[in-house]
């Protein structure tokens, strides 16, 4: 049963404003935020990325329904840092080096954004050693890797045998997508997951920091 | 602006062509031109662009948490890059003779033309005066360009082909048509 009934419908409806009023309401009623995030904010996002995978959301619903729940945790944020509840995982993530394509790696950004992830977005065309500074610097549970074009797909198997060289790559999941990526290709590169949209990146991710 | 779509071409007489390459301009161009430029006599060589506003406000948009803007956006300056495409053929269409037809429109990155044949393409049509600069990756700044080849030729002669995909070994494709 919900208990905040308006804040699950503003997110699935994708309207930041409600959400945003949703949220303040609850707490103003007392409510925990741990107990927003887990009963509500989480299951609205899920209900957003089951609508997806079924074909009745499009990539527009899922990122105003992420923009909706970012503005959640904004207003939620301070509070659970306050109660010592940490965010779902730290994401590094990043256009490989030689691909100037970032629109597929927003999306990314913006979902796991929006489900509670902390991401730190290294832009486009990084390089290997670029996303090792970050690793070092940022220690993130997860680096995502995004690539648009074949010709640039490679870079990904570069990154990652720059991880194992610097020693870094028992120390963080990766996970990869772009229209190009495939199960096979991540496999065969030694990635720890593929995502093949924006959607399912967000479960892939959850399963990777749950294992 | 937000869209500033230019555009330029240079038309060759082709010198030579066999199944995997193409001689225009004094340059030898590696690909699959046997299939793609198939009945060809003349080529004409591309770079169209919607320039870089377009992704600077995509990019923009993004980075202030408004990612459906920037998603918009973005697509935008792809249709814009499409239809300079489009309006670069239809001035193209200027150069047919009588009973002539287009081949298929073929740009680096796809089907076997690698993407090392940038460099080739950028020499032979002025990407300059169109504002299209390379990376060197190879990939055109600004990234709402295309650039590639089409063949002209007697109508009967040119592949009149329904789809690229006909002749793309991509079996699992996504974007497959």
């Amino acid at each position: 049963m919900d208990e905040y009934p308006d804040l699950r419908n503003a997110i699935l409806t994708g309207s930041a404003p409600s959400a945003a009023a949703a949220a303040k309401k609850a707490l103003e009623g007392g409510a925990d935020p741990v107990a927003i995030v887990e009963k509500e904010v989480g299951p609205a996002m899920n209900e957003v990325g089951r609508l997806y995978e079924a074909g009745e959301y499009f990539v527009p619903e899922l990122l105003l329904a992420a923009r909706a729940t970012k503005e959640v945790f904004g207003i939620l944020r301070p509070l659970l840092a306050k109660k010592g509840a940490k965010p779902v995982a730290r994401v590094v993530i990043g256009t490989v080096q030689g691909d100037l394509h970032d629109i597929g790696k927003n999306l990314v950004a913006a979902m796991l954004e929006g489900s509670g992830f902390e991401v730190i977005d290294l832009g486009i065309n990084v390089s290997p050693d670029k996303f090792i500074a970050a690793i070092r610097e940022k220690q993130p549970q997860i680096v995502g890797l995004s690539a648009l074009l074949t010709t640039t797909m490679p870079a990904m198997k570069t990154t990652l045998d720059g991880f194992r060289n610097a020693g870094l790559r028992d120390s963080v999941k990766v996970m990869i997508g772009g229209a190009p990526v495939t199960q096979a290709y991540a496999d065969s590169i030694g990635a720890d997951a593929f995502g093949e949209n924006a959607a399912a990146a967000v479960s892939v991710a959850r399963k990777l920091v749950a294992c | 602006m937000l869209l500033r779509p230019r555009g330029t071409y240079s038309l060759h007489a082709i010198e030579a062509m066999t199944a995997r390459t193409l001689t225009i301009g004094g340059i030898t161009l590696r690909g699959r031109f046997g299939e793609f430029l198939k009945g060809a006599r003349r080529a004409a060589v591309f770079v169209v662009t919607a320039g870089g506003e377009i992704s600077r406000r995509a990019k923009a948009r993004c980075e202030a948490g408004e990612s459906l803007e920037g998603l918009v956006l973005d697509a935008i300056g792809s249709w814009a890059a499409e239809s300079a495409a489009q309006a670069l053929a239809v001035r193209l269409g200027e150069q047919l003779g009588p009973g002539e037809s287009f081949t298929l429109r073929y740009s680096p990155g796809y089907c076997g033309l690698h993407l090392r044949q940038q460099l080739n393409l950028f020499r032979l049509a002025d990407a300059g005066s169109a504002g299209v600069a390379l990376t060197p990756a190879l990939l055109m700044q600004p990234i709402k360009s295309i650039s590639g080849i089409i063949g002209l030729g007697p109508r009967d002669e040119v592949g009149e082909h329904l789809s690229p995909c006909e002749l793309c070994p991509l079996a699992d494709c996504r974007m497959r048509r």
